[in-house]
């Protein structure tokens, strides 16, 4: 290979790496620039990730899927798409009306994925976890334990972003 | 085949003291160097030890970075964290390009080992500032797609290997969520480029060997996922992988009828492990429950498996055939054949479900065990490899050891083993010595 055409692969090669982490950037940010925001119940845990520092792994009701949601014969594949339908309860937060491997026409749902194939199944939407400074994710384990709300951030395609987690405010 | 093709460099030091003690010329070192595709007095030049350190370096530089994005500094705003980290990662592959242009392509390799840090520290951010889920093989993947490109436009094999283990990193966490890795055998095969047109490195081979291997049986999970849907071992997956290693110790010994010196070092390399796994395997089934395990195996996807099977040995033993090593090739491969034939048999067969056949097989397998612990001493001795030498000791030193932990049949039927493979060994050793005497009287 002539050693300017290696120079020019180089060169895009690096222009590659930055595309990458710009449409990461733009994949990540599209919710939070276009998407609808809503609220629902969490309650998070303080684990460590390996190259993201501590974070506040977080439990979402809409995370379990019983399985008369999910109208479908056969038994969902592991990491099978699924669209989960939700609408909002009397409290202001969001819960679950439904689930399809189909795209809805409308309302409000999640993309997620099916990591435990068996009922009640259980669906990951990519914001199960809160990166946050050792300290604040600690604080933040110990002052929402008995539940949290997490605002998320919905395109209209199901893309959902997590934008924060806030203590749990009871309606009296 | 010797392992001294692996210790090459020490060969190269040792015959500069040849040179300078008048034992050989310095043109015969030259020809014995040519003969291993080394330069003579390669060994004075420490350039691998400096680049391998300056890599190290580079390496652990990224690291320090990762772990201080780790930190979360959530009080930079966001658009400076990212904006910085990109720019620093841009100022360091546009300066490891520089060093390239100006032909200075050791520096600038590892300058892009290190931009390639800061790329995958540039995807940590991202995931890191937009709480992008718990697992994130996705972006280990685009990791390691951005890194690609430098190994193989470079031809070298750190940076490739740097973006295969990525790769499999990625496989591991992508199996684990329950995606299938389709993407591995781009590395793959870029990895097989890197192997061929750049330079010699034994880990970018058996990294690459690995990942092919482990490729096919994610495939086969894949294939077999079953009901539920879930990517289980099962127990077609052994008999595969005897296979794959059939197949790997024949391209071996195909390797090392070739007149590249470097196919015969991969050859060498591909041979050690070969055999190495197929020792490891027979000491795993000189217990009683494995077998027990593989013979109440559910055996769904017997035909698929036999046929995997049927072509990986029938291409083995062609490929045997045209390197003119059948010879070796043959024993191993009928032994393998035959057990796998007789696992499936016993575990399949109604009628034979009362027959004890796990202790049969197991005192089959220490037997064979002890008798290529023996083969291996002989052959170590006879054509003086040293590592089938202290291999066949080691293989009968732990046969003992296992055997006396762990008795087959109790006491009594401890006791008789152990008294058949010592007259095992004394036979083998009585043989020995007749043949040597015979060969003094020749």
């Amino acid at each position: 290979m002539k050693r300017s055409r290696t120079i020019i692969g180089l060169g895009l090669a690096v222009a590659l790496q930055l595309f990458v982490v710009l449409g990461m950037v733009g994949k990540a940010a599209l919710p939070m620039w276009t998407g609808t925001e809503i609220r629902v119940k969490t309650v998070p845990r303080d684990p460590r990730s390996m190259f993201r520092g501590n974070y506040a792994r977080l439990n979402y009701e809409i995370g379990s899927l019983p399985k008369e949601m999910l109208k479908i014969e056969r038994r969902p594949r592991r990491g099978e798409v699924v669209y989960v339908s939700l609408k909002e309860n009397g409290d202001g937060l969001f819960g679950i009306a439904g689930a399809s491997l189909d795209k809805p026409d409308e309302g409000v749902f999640l993309r997620g994925h099916i990591v435990k194939n068996y009922p009640p199944y259980q669906v990951e939407y990519g914001i199960e976890a809160f990166f946050a400074p050792k300290t604040k994710a600690l604080k933040l384990e110990q002052d929402l334990r008995s539940g949290g709300v997490a605002l998320l951030m919905v395109t209209d395609s199901g893309r959902v972003a997590l934008k924060d987690v806030v203590p749990k405010v009871d309606k009296k | 085949m010797r392992l001294i093709r692996l210790f090459k460099r020490d060969l190269a030091k040792e015959m500069a003291c040849w040179v300078d003690k008048d034992l050989i010329s310095t043109d015969q070192a030259h020809s014995i160097c040519r003969e291993y595709d080394m330069e003579y007095g390669s060994a004075e030049n420490h350039s691998l030890g400096y680049r391998l350190l300056v890599s190290l370096g580079y390496l652990f530089i990224g690291v320090a970075v990762i772990i201080l994005i780790g930190a979360n500094w959530d009080e930079i705003p966001r658009e400076l964290r990212m904006g910085g980290l990109t720019a620093i990662t841009l100022a360091t592959q546009g300066w490891a390009l520089r060093l390239y242009y100006e032909g200075k392509e050791s520096s600038a390799t590892g300058l892009f080992l290190l931009g390639n840090m800061f790329y995958g520290a540039s995807i940590i951010l991202v995931a890191q500032i937009y709480h992008l889920g718990e697992h994130m093989p996705n972006e280990v993947l685009w990791w390691a797609l951005g890194s690609l490109p430098f190994g193989v436009l470079l031809r070298n094999s750190w940076l490739t290997l740097f973006s295969c283990l990525l790769a499999l990193f990625w496989f591991f966490m992508e199996l684990s969520s329950g995606f299938f890795p389709a993407l591995l055998p781009v590395f793959i095969i870029a990895s097989v480029y890197v192997l061929v047109k750049g330079k010699q490195s034994a880990l970018l081979f058996m990294t690459t060997a690995a990942s092919i291997g482990l490729w096919i049986e994610a495939l086969l999970a894949r294939l077999w996922v079953g009901e539920r849907h879930a990517f289980d071992i099962h127990a077609e997956h052994l008999f595969v992988s005897v296979a794959l290693f059939l197949f790997a110790y024949a391209f071996s010994l195909w390797l090392h009828t070739r007149e590249s010196s470097k196919a015969k070092d991969y050859g060498v390399m591909l041979s050690l492990w070969s055999l190495r796994f197929g020792l490891v395997l027979m000491l795993v089934f000189s217990f009683k429950e494995p077998w027990e395990e593989l013979i109440m195996a559910d055996w769904n996807h017997l035909i698929s498996m036999g046929v995997i099977v049927f072509v990986l040995t029938g291409a083995a033993l062609w490929i045997g055939w045209k390197a003119g090593k059948l010879q070796a090739l043959l024993p191993v491969s009928i032994f393998a054949c035959l057990s796998m034939l007789a696992a499936v048999f016993f575990g399949t067969s109604v009628l034979l479900s009362n027959v004890n056949s796990e202790a049969i097989f197991q005192i089959i397998y220490n037997v064979v065990l002890v008798c290529s612990g023996i083969y291996l001493i002989v052959r170590g001795i006879n054509d003086g490899i040293s590592h089938y030498f202290f291999l066949g000791v080691a293989t009968i030193l732990l046969v003992a050891l296992m055997r006396y932990i762990d008795l087959i049949g109790e006491y009594i039927g401890g006791a008789v083993l152990f008294m058949s493979l010592a007259a095992l060994l004394l036979g083998a050793a009585k043989y020995w010595r007749v043949q040597q005497v015979k060969e003094i009287k020749i």
